[in-house]
């Protein structure tokens, strides 16, 4: 069953889409979405239950990068397939819409 | 008379012997962990909410289909927070059985993560209420995915600039409720069809 989708889906979709090989953790998908990473994660997690999206912990000893490890995200050969069919028949949304998203101001 | 059954191994140690785990005993004015009274009562302010939230909606869409009404109505009312109470303890237990020292000790479970302590040294006393709560709200989340949602929040926290720290760790918190709701549903899916 395809995921719901909404608009935050629809632009998590196209950052992963932009280069399907490259892995994206969570705050770079907030600044290349404009969502706030909080709310791209229950998205993110719905996109991996449905198979479209895989993740892994990267593997650094956060106490000798002083940063905790970041969760890589990137689609599958199949989740890129159906995510690029599902995102061209997908509604387009408003301007509207899109101002709203730009309000939310998630650019941590 | 009947003899005594015979000896199997060792006999375990009652647990009036039990050996000493190292953990110091509760102090007056502050529960096991270490953290103040007034934050564990906003922790549970805040899950009693969410388990009304989650709870709540699905009683009272199964009441306007059935019709609840008087004494239905009202016993209906005492069963949700008699049920409520019980998932409470329930979950209360589970994590004490995970070995996870209660609502303190769930963010070092996941193997990948960060550490969480060093993130909370460096953001404010707000923010790090707000992490409280959100240790709180991946407690009611299924045993993996509790730890690994904190820890990607840790994750963002730890690298947006801190003029972002309280819309971050506000958009994890409003969106807990549906994380937990979807990662339960998912974790009992795979319980009950495994592939």
């Amino acid at each position: 069953m395809a995921p719901r989708m909404t608009l935050q889906t629809q632009l998590i979709l196209q950052a992963l889409l932009r280069n399907p090989a490259r892995e994206l953790y969570g705050l770079e998908l907030s600044q290349e979405t404009g969502l706030l990473p909080g709310t791209a994660y229950p998205i993110l997690l719905r996109l991996e239950n449905q198979g479209w999206v895989t993740s892994r912990w990267e593997d650094i000893d956060p106490h000798a990068e002083k940063r905790p490890a970041r969760r890589y995200y990137r689609l599958t050969a199949s989740g890129a397939a159906q995510a690029a069919a599902a995102i061209a028949t997908a509604r387009r949304p408003s301007r509207l819409a899109l101002r709203g998203l730009a309000g939310e101001g998630g650019h941590p | 008379m009947k003899p005594p059954p015979p000896s199997t191994g060792p006999a375990r140690p009652s647990r009036r012997h039990a050996p000493a785990t190292g953990r110091t005993p509760s102090s007056a004015g502050r529960p096991r962990d270490g953290t103040p009274r007034a934050e564990v009562a906003l922790v549970y302010i805040y899950l009693f909410i969410i388990v009304i939230c989650v709870t709540g909606s699905i009683l009272s869409s199964a009441a306007v289909h059935i019709g609840f009404s008087g004494v239905a109505g009202f016993v209906g009312f005492m069963a949700y927070f008699r049920i409520t109470s019980i998932i409470f303890v329930k979950i209360n237990d589970n994590c004490s059985r995970r070995g996870s020292q209660g609502l303190s000790g769930i963010a070092e479970q996941e193997p990948g993560g960060p550490a969480p302590d060093e993130v909370l040294a460096v953001i404010s006393p707000l923010a790090r209420t707000g992490w409280r709560v959100m240790r709180a709200a991946a407690w009611l989340m299924p045993r993996t995915a509790g730890p690994r949602w904190l820890a990607e929040a840790a994750s963002s926290l730890a690298e947006a600039p801190p003029t972002q720290w309280l819309r971050v760790m506000l958009s994890y918190l409003f969106t807990a409720p549906e994380v937990i709701v979807r990662s339960w549903a998912y974790y009992l899916a795979r319980r009950i069809r495994p592939d």
